[in-house]
């Protein structure tokens, strides 16, 4: 089984390869970020959006619960990667990404507006010698505890591997450098693994599950000097049997003589490699010799290429790489390294140390934020990719700063301007040509009235240096329309909706989060506690703008609907005889789904009904010396205005208590029941609950439920229950076939019809996210959370 | 007068060109990178050490291995290590976190059973307990007066 195991998988990685040599690559990885500020260990965040838009193609992939996300076939090119968090929550700068071979990479997602220091620590640990990976699946889910291997079989012994040997965790190599080191891992629950620090040299990695359950194509690999980020991909059984079947019928349609050329041609060079023996000491034959700088570069891109060929050999060095035994030297391997292949078709990996002063002719770092990325260098062979080598490596002083490069000379900064900074390239070719120009005044005189020009541009642009793009994306804010806005609607927050004021403070809450002197209480003029002006909140001024509020803490657009002038009687305190007028702004979200936005008291404003302006955008300033803030979710009917004491439209939420504005830390919307952890979180669940409103509310309940265990059930049939999981669903209700009428009604606990059946759905709801998912769909048909007891006893509506 | 023209224009060049050099030159010190080399940034994603005589580590405390024999592990690779009459203790693997469900009344009863069978289970002391990431919980059908709540191993100090 394992031999045929191995053939299908092989036979799979193949095709791969020749699905690549057509020039279109698969984008795939994992997002992952801390659940919430307080938590020291990371998940995968699903629900966020990632965008990938290129000239040839763009997609929109939207990650998975785990975080991982994988796109539809790309062909070759520039592409541009984006990531959006639908909340707001999360956070990763956009950048560029050059496709020229299937990428994986696991993208950090920080929290928007906050900066961890361990980002800080993950920089540092980018430049020590380690190794790290992840294992996938086909569809590239992560697996995790599978075991992988990291074995030596050569220690260097020069300088820098002592002086890391000092430092690391290995002190002992120093004595013993031809000790071996052997190392285990467990890929951890987002598929990856890490192997800390290590000294320089050669090494194995073998990837294992002792379950059995997967199989992994790649038996071993030896790298030296070198150490991309690794994937291994392990199929399972119904893979297996997948592609057992693809083989059977592509035997069928076409017959072995048939086959294309290529293929044949690859699997001849792959039966063809020298089989080691022996017992790891015995010398290798060197490969066909190459030379100079043309054999290096041919080898960094082995080393780098997408499937290596392994075949344990003497280095160009002279050092000689032992022969593995027997039982771990297969003939080939074929192991996902996901960076960009050779335009060459030899797959051989030469295991070789690449020094510092390897020719590779640039490399270029996109600005990306704490994100530990994928590896991508382009084929030196051509000089159009010559100026296209790129590694990404996650960076928060590379956020900082904006943009940073490394490398030599004004090649380099010529490549660095590329990344983005419009005018740089003008700039740094302007240099270059003042480099060149020596004593000639001509030259020189041309050459200052091209930087003044170019620094004039820059003035005039509104641009700053090296971190010009956020002040051009804050400065893009102003052009909304309303008059100069700032740049955005104040400081993100937990609030579902910001502040129109910045840094303001209520002053008059709602009744729910005060009903003793809040809206409508009777202190304030007795009113509907279920009207809007109940939920409304009073916010002094102070004599600043008001703006357009943002949503979840991402900017919203919202249309001028309506607006219509209040009575001098509407406020307490009118100025000139006026108590300013009331607008109406609407978010839409889709036809049924909006936020609906009343502020009142506004004096002047120079919006235009009708038009649609960004979160940010300065609305007005007051008439008197506060505004009356009123925020809805999909309230029916939004651009209507009936009289605040007499709209009872549903959606109205008290914009302090429950949409958390101006200061007011949200109380749950439910109030008297604590939010829910782990599988529990609003987070996890705003993954399932496509409205953070939902969320919290689904939280409340999951946590009360269940204690966010996933394992619980309830076998009471007392209560006529046999409820499971983390939202504690009831198989007596929604197991089909499973149960029958009896004492309970026509679904009864004490008739259970079908054991199998209730087994299989029990099985499939101590599933935490199937579980989520079923409570998703009971939600949805109810339109609300009634069939939990406890909505109620948390006042959940 | 063009010599006085020419000498004015290199100044400024020669100090513009000085100052972004500076700027560019500050910026690459930074980040200046010793290998040429594609290199993987670490991804510490909690990973699981070397296993060490069927002993794992977690948040940087040696447990003994219940991954090894669980008695269910499900999609999410949570491990339940043990799910009895009146109380649940399972591993939650995405977040890194131990969850003890009290299933049966009374809860403080029943808490101090499960944290002793916790300590037990994964051979470790109630210091070492105290460095994990653990929580314990009882559902409403159990005890709604406390469900929802989730409480630290009662012999943890609040610190």
């Amino acid at each position: 089984m394992d031999n045929d195991a191995e053939a299908l998988i092989s036979q799979q990685e193949t095709t791969e390869n020749l699905r690549r040599k057509g020039g279109y690559f698969i984008i795939s990885g994992i997002l992952y970020g801390f659940p919430d500020a307080d938590s020291t260990s990371e998940i995968g965040i699903g629900g966020i959006t990632i965008e990938i838009s290129g000239k040839f193609k763009s997609q929109n992939i939207i990650s998975g619960v785990n975080g991982e996300f994988s796109s539809d076939l790309f062909p070759s090119g520039e592409y541009t990667f984006s990531v959006h968090d639908p909340y707001g929550k999360y956070f990763q700068k956009s950048f560029k990404i050059k496709l020229l071979q299937d990428i994986y990479f696991p993208v950090f997602v920080s929290f928007l507006g906050k900066r961890r220091r361990k980002n800080f620590l993950r920089l540092r640990e980018a430049y020590k010698y380690r190794i790290a990976g992840s294992v996938l699946t086909r569809t590239k889910k992560p697996i995790s505890g599978v075991e992988i291997s990291i074995k030596s079989i050569h220690i260097d012994s020069n300088l820098f591997s002592k002086l890391i040997s000092k430092i690391s965790l290995f002190p002992k190599r120093e004595k013993d450098e031809k000790k071996t080191i052997s190392i285990k891992l467990i890929s951890d629950h987002l598929g990856t693994f890490f192997s800390g620090d290590l000294p320089n040299g050669s090494y194995i990695l073998k990837c294992t599950d002792s379950n059995g359950k997967y199989k992994f194509s790649s038996k071993f690999i030896v790298l030296k000097g070198i150490l991309p980020h690794i994937v291994f991909t392990g199929y399972d059984s119904s893979d297996l049997e997948e592609l057992k079947k693809k083989l059977e019928e592509r035997k069928e349609e076409a017959p072995k003589e048939t086959q294309p050329t290529q293929e044949r041609t690859e699997e001849k060079e792959v039966t063809n490699k020298p089989k080691t023996e022996g017992d790891g000491k015995e010398s290798i034959e060197k490969a066909a010799p190459q030379t100079g700088q043309e054999k290096q570069r041919e080898e960094l891109n082995n080393i780098v290429s997408s499937e290596i060929t392994e075949t344990p050999e003497k280095t160009s060095f002279g050092q000689q790489i032992p022969k593995m035994p027997k039982e771990e030297a297969p003939p080939s391997i074929s192991l996902s390294i996901r960076t960009p292949a050779p335009k060459t078709s030899d797959f051989q990996a030469t295991p070789i140390k690449i020094s510092e002063t390897a020719a590779v002719p640039k490399i270029e770092i996109p600005v990306i934020r704490n994100a530990p990325i994928i590896n991508i260098i382009n084929p030196p062979t051509s000089p159009a990719n010559a100026f296209s080598n790129t590694v990404m490596k996650g960076s928060s002083s590379m956020f900082n700063s904006g943009l940073k490069a490394t490398g030599n000379g004004l090649n380099k900064a010529i490549d660095t301007a590329n990344t983005g900074i419009r005018g740089a390239k003008f700039f740094f070719t302007a240099a270059r040509t003042i480099a060149m120009a020596g004593t000639n005044p001509g030259i020189w005189i041309a050459a200052g009235i091209g930087i003044l020009l170019f620094l004039l541009f820059f003035f005039f642009d509104g641009g700053g240096g090296f971190s010009l793009p956020e002040a051009k994306v804050a400065r893009g804010n102003n052009m909304g329309g309303g008059g100069g806005a700032p740049p955005s609607g104040g400081p993100p927050s937990s609030a579902l909706v910001s502040c129109p004021v910045v840094g303001g403070t209520i002053s008059t809450h709602s009744f729910k989060a005060d009903p003793g002197n809040g809206h409508c209480s009777i202190s304030y003029g007795a009113c509907d506690p279920n009207s809007r002006r109940a939920k409304s909140i009073d916010v002094p001024t102070g004599g600043e703008n008001i703006i357009l509020p943002t949503i979840q803490g991402q900017t919203a657009n919202w249309t001028y609907v309506n607006h219509f002038q209040l009575q001098v009687t509407d406020c307490e305190n009118p100025v000139n005889n006026s108590c300013g007028n009331e607008l109406v702004f609407v978010n839409n979200i889709d036809n049924t789904h909006n936020w609906t936005l009343f502020i009142a008291h506004i004096g002047f404003t120079g919006m235009t009904p009708g038009q649609t302006y960004p979160s940010g955008t300065i609305v007005g300033s007051s008439a008197i010396d506060h505004v009356h803030i009123s925020i809805g979710k999909d309230v029916p009917d939004p651009t209507s205005m009936p009289a605040g004491s007499t709209d009872l439209r549903s959606g109205w939420m008290a914009a302090d208590a429950e949409a958390g504005m101006c200061g007011y830390t949200a109380i749950p919307p439910g109030g008297i029941c604590p939010i829910g952890s782990l599988y529990c979180s609003p987070a996890y669940l705003n993954t399932f609950f496509n409205d953070p409103v939902v969320a919290q509310k689904a939280s409340i309940i999951c946590q009360r439920e269940s204690g966010s265990d996933p394992g619980v059930i309830n076998k009471n049939c007392g209560t006529n229950d046999y409820s499971v999981g983390l939202f504690q669903i009831n198989l007596v209700a929604h197991c089909p076939g499973a149960y029958g009428a009896g004492a309970w009604g026509p679904q009864s606990c004490d008739n259970l019809l079908s054991l199998e059946k209730r087994n299989a759905c029990e099985a499939q709801l101590l599933d935490p996210v199937e579980n989520i998912k079923k409570a998703v769909e009971i939600y949805n048909s109810w339109g609300s959370f009634k069939p939990w007891s406890t909505a109620a006893a948390c006042n959940i509506q | 007068m063009k010599k006085t023209l020419m000498f004015v224009f290199a100044t400024i060049t020669i100090f513009i060109l000085i100052f972004f050099v500076f700027c560019f030159l500050s910026g690459i010190k930074k980040t200046n990178n010793r290998n040429l080399i594609p290199f993987p940034t670490s991804i510490q994603l909690s990973p699981l050490p070397p296993k060490v005589q069927d002993r794992i580590n977690i948040s940087g405390v040696e447990v003994k291995d219940f991954t090894k024999n669980p008695g269910r592990i499900d999609s999410q690779k949570d491990v339940f290590i043990t799910e009895g009459e009146e109380y649940r203790i399972s591993y939650l693997a995405p977040f890194n976190h131990f969850k003890i469900t009290i299933i049966k009344s009374p809860f403080e009863e029943i808490r101090q059973k499960a944290e002793q069978d916790f300590l037990k289970r994964l051979e470790i002391t109630k210091e070492e307990a105290c460095r994990l990431n653990v929580s314990e919980s009882t559902p409403s059908f159990v005890d709604p007066s406390l469900a929802g709540k989730s409480f630290p191993l009662s012999f943890c100090s609040p610190n």
